[in-house]
């Protein structure tokens, strides 16, 4: 790759590179989260996800980010003190 | 993708853009199987408690539903998960760069259906556990 493309379009591939990674990135955690919550969330199989369900699974990501930021702020308290 | 059409005459950018096709559509194929494999194991959870012999209806109606009802909540999950990301770079500034999550966030908010419905002519039995695994 490195003969085949000038710096011009190298530099378009890594950047193009980047955001499709991050993009996958995303787009995996949506899986994720999707996986948890759908366990936590619903319930019995119906016609429509019911209000109460679509509640729950939006507090859950909600809180499962929150629940990341804790631990992040958290740790970044503990290696201040030392 | 506005940014990368400046593609075009050379057999250079063709080239390019075929890199570029690749990647898409190999992190599209990804995406799809990762939903197609979460589907199954949640629905088959749900849907045949105590399998038998053979599918009932009542447990192809059950999944039937289901897949939708996965839809649904993936959908929820993504909306949710973006918003919040959006939230997030407005009020702390964009480390990453201005427009970056706007720009990498509007490939990501698609119906699921159309994730899978790109592949299901070609290789959806591709996408099967059965041929996965095998």
């Amino acid at each position: 790759m490195v003969k085949e493309f000038s710096e011009a379009e190298q530099r378009e591939l890594s950047k193009f590179l980047e955001n499709e990674n991050a993009k996958a990135q995303i787009q995996r955690s949506i899986h994720t989260f999707t996986d948890l919550c759908w366990d936590k969330c619903v319930g019995k199989i119906g016609n429509k996800l019911d209000r109460s369900e679509e509640q729950c699974l939006s507090n859950c990501v909600e809180r499962f980010l929150d629940t990341s930021l804790f631990i992040v702020n958290r740790l970044e308290e503990v290696k201040n003190k030392l | 993708m506005s940014d990368y059409s400046s593609y075009g005459s050379g057999g250079d950018s063709d080239k390019k853009q075929q890199v570029m096709d690749q990647v898409r559509g190999d992190l599209a194929l990804a995406n799809a199987q990762e939903l197609i494999n979460k589907m199954n194991e949640k629905c088959f959870t749900k849907c045949v408690p105590k399998p038998g012999y053979r599918l009932e209806s009542g447990e192809k109606t059950c999944l039937s539903k289901c897949m939708d009802r996965y839809m649904e909540a993936w959908n929820v999950v993504s909306r949710t998960y973006v918003n919040r990301l959006q939230e997030e770079t407005r009020q702390h500034g964009n480390a990453l760069g201005g427009g970056f999550i706007e720009k990498v966030v509007g490939g990501v908010r698609t119906n699921p259906w159309y994730i899978l419905i790109r592949f299901l002519d070609e290789t959806i039995s591709n996408l099967c556990v059965c041929s996965l695994r095998a």
